[in-house]
């Protein structure tokens, strides 16, 4: 029995299995390539693909791999990866005074601390996963927003995340772009203002590449576009059913900025789909984009039936308004919004620690190596 | 300005060609004095490759480091100034240049074909980690590109053991030595360019891991580096085995370098 269960120890931190479990790894990746994966950048992606691919899409999504890296069989080709390494590791300490004697020490050295490194790779991503914290937020100039589960657009928490929230709230006072030929966007600042239950209160500007942590979350830009704040009037009735702003989505191909969204509104019998001109030009009733400033906001209004079909449209310049159908359509203001990951990461220091640690032995590891790379000593040797 | 670039551009691309073909004549001709003028051509054409690379830097006005057509301009220019640095180093053979040359020739078409553009640097490319993340990648490419040279040659050499012209190249265990040793430094460059991406991920994104298809490529590339290495120290694969793996890792990594884009979107620019 013991010795059953000390050959199942040695198998799990072999060699031969850690070189199956890579291979099995490199499959698995392979396959996730093939299929669009569950993330946040991909939401429109598997609906797309699926539309395009009628046959497989059953196929993938009965077999999940739409979610490969998420599934239950790759995590346990991850536990089974940690496991060989605890071992491989655990099974060279053992030995470690032996080996010291008759290999080179700094290789060996280097050996170990991978394998240490890599551990704890794997523990703080785990550590991030089940007791982290990842969550969206999209906001409006002047808008705040109160640190709460259902304050979210998007939250997901690790099984073992302490619920509760952290009794603070931010502001989005202001949002800067300053842009090169007032077309591509060089610089992207907002200006946040958080404040707790005990008012402190603290103003910082975060940028892309340069988030923010307050209360251990880690606040990221993300996208950004333009909120018009619209109303619709029932001139009959002499009544206002919707006076708000919309946060318009922001379609980007290359340089192409387009801001787009339709009113999901029960009243109105059809969709409507408004676009944004920041900047314009009119000849008639062709209006052309020309710029990224919002110099001379333009709102164009359009009334489509299920089939995409265009029933009736309407152009409405900044403070203007204008009758599309039933309803009267007012352009009140324009504000930017931006949206925000909201992050906590408890996992943070070890992952970053040990991946340092990763490159310093794989260096330590492989120095004789690139000692003789470097040194001239004839070709070929 | 943008005319000199792309005329630098194209005498570039010429010599680097021209390199190729006396290179390979003077190879398989067996004469030394051609390949002795292909070893100047390749210098003359790493000139023009660095005023081009200049040139656009200050016609830009930011690191060359962005788009598709200035990745592979940086990339070419450190595969050949690794090459030529381990060449100076007595290293390795100036024949293996004919390998490394036709990926430099055709990943430069590939980025010219793709459009010069002298945009500014949007906001997500403002951080000093895309240099470290750019040039480390090129780096690891740079250095697998000669490990595959050693490789194919080595390959030859064992198919044709009584060909002439393969004898002037190194023993077969001195060209397995050199395809493994850069394939460590390959390595070691690719476990930078990956911790540097992840680092920098974290900033812009908030995540050090997006499972993006060009990241799930280089993982792939990395882990099929990492089964070498493992297989070479630990189940003695040498010699042909460890050849053939040397050129499956290099196929792997071009297409996380240029064919992820036929796998569907992916929220990183590569070359």
């Amino acid at each position: 029995m013991k010795n059953n269960l000390s050959k199942i120890i040695l198998w799990a931190g072999s060699l031969k299995q850690a070189l199956a479990l890579v291979i099995i790894l490199i499959i698995i990746s392979f396959l996730a390539i093939m299929f669009p994966q569950h993330s946040e950048f991909s939401a429109g992606e598997i609906t797309t693909w699926s539309v395009q691919n009628p046959g497989f899409s059953k196929f993938a999504e009965f077999f999940g791999l739409f979610s490969v890296f998420r599934s239950v069989p790759f995590l346990i080709i991850i536990f089974l990866f940690a496991l060989n390494i605890i071992i491989c590791t655990i099974l060279h300490l053992v030995k470690l005074k032996n080996r010291f004697e008759h290999n080179n020490k700094i290789r060996l050295t280097g050996f170990l601390f991978l394998h240490v490194a890599l551990l704890g790779i794997l523990a703080g991503g785990f550590i991030t996963t089940s007791s982290g914290m990842d969550g969206s937020i999209i906001l409006t100039e002047g808008q705040v927003f109160r640190e709460r589960a259902d304050n979210y657009i998007k939250l997901s928490k690790g099984p073992m995340h302490k619920t509760g929230h952290k009794n603070f709230m931010v502001r989005l006072n202001k949002l800067d772009i300053v842009y090169e030929r007032n077309v591509i966007p060089v610089k992207v600042t907002t200006n946040l203002e958080f404040r707790s239950e005990n008012i402190t209160k603290e103003n910082v500007e975060i940028s892309i590449n340069h988030p923010y942590e307050f209360r251990g979350l880690e606040f990221t830009q993300d996208e950004i576009g333009f909120s018009p704040r619209i109303s619709i009037n029932d001139p009959e009735k002499g009544i206002v059913l919707l006076h708000s702003f919309i946060a318009l989505k922001t379609f980007r191909e290359g340089d192409n900025w387009q801001y787009t969204d339709f009113l999901p509104l029960s009243f109105l019998q059809n969709r409507i789909f408004l676009t944004l001109y920041p900047d314009h030009k009119r000849e008639g009733n062709k209006i052309t984009k020309t710029g990224e400033l919002p110099k001379s906001p333009l709102l164009l209004f359009e009334e489509k039936n299920e089939n995409g079909e265009v029933l009736s449209k309407g152009i409405i310049p900044f403070k203007g308004s204008a009758k599309i159908g039933k309803y009267l359509f007012e352009f009140h203001e324009l504000r930017y919004w931006a949206s925000f990951r909201v992050m906590e990461d408890p996992g943070y220091l070890i992952f970053v620690i040990s991946i340092l640690l990763a490159l310093f032995s794989l260096i330590l590891r492989y120095s004789e190596d690139l000692k003789k790379l470097f040194i001239k000593t004839g070709r070929g040797e | 300005m943008e005319k000199i670039e792309i005329l630098f551009l194209w005498m570039t691309i010429f010599l680097y060609a021209m390199t190729f073909i006396i290179q390979v004549i003077g190879f398989t001709w067996r004469k030394s004095n051609l390949e002795d003028i292909s070893k100047w051509v390749l210098r003359a054409g790493f000139l023009f490759n660095t005023a081009t690379l200049v040139i656009h830097w200050i016609n830009s006005k930011h690191p060359p480091v962005t788009d598709t057509y200035e990745l592979n301009l940086t990339g070419v220019w450190i595969t050949i100034l690794i090459f030529l640095l381990f060449y100076l180093l007595q290293k390795i053979e100036h024949s293996i240049s004919m390998v490394v040359l036709p990926l430099s020739f055709l990943a430069l078409g590939y980025g010219y074909l793709s459009g010069i553009s002298f945009d500014p640097m949007g906001p997500a490319f403002q951080s000093p980690w895309l240099i470290v993340h750019v040039i480390f990648a090129w780096l690891a490419f740079g250095s697998y590109a000669i490990a595959t040279g050693a490789a194919i040659f080595l390959l030859l050499k064992e198919r044709n053991k009584s060909s002439g012209r393969l004898n002037k190249l190194p023993s077969t265990d001195d060209l397995d030595l050199t395809e493994y040793r850069f394939i460590v430094l390959g390595f070691i460059n690719h476990a930078v360019m990956i911790i540097s991406g992840a680092i920098w991920a974290k900033k812009l994104w908030g995540h050090y891991w997006n499972w993006d298809p060009l990241e799930t490529w280089s993982l792939i590339a990395f882990l099929v580096y990492a089964f070498y290495l493992h297989a070479r120290s630990f189940l003695n694969w040498r010699m042909k085995k460890s050849a053939w793996m040397a050129i499956v890792g290099i196929l792997i990594l071009a297409i996380s370098f240029w064919g992820v884009g036929l796998f569907g979107p992916t929220i990183h620019p590569g070359p």
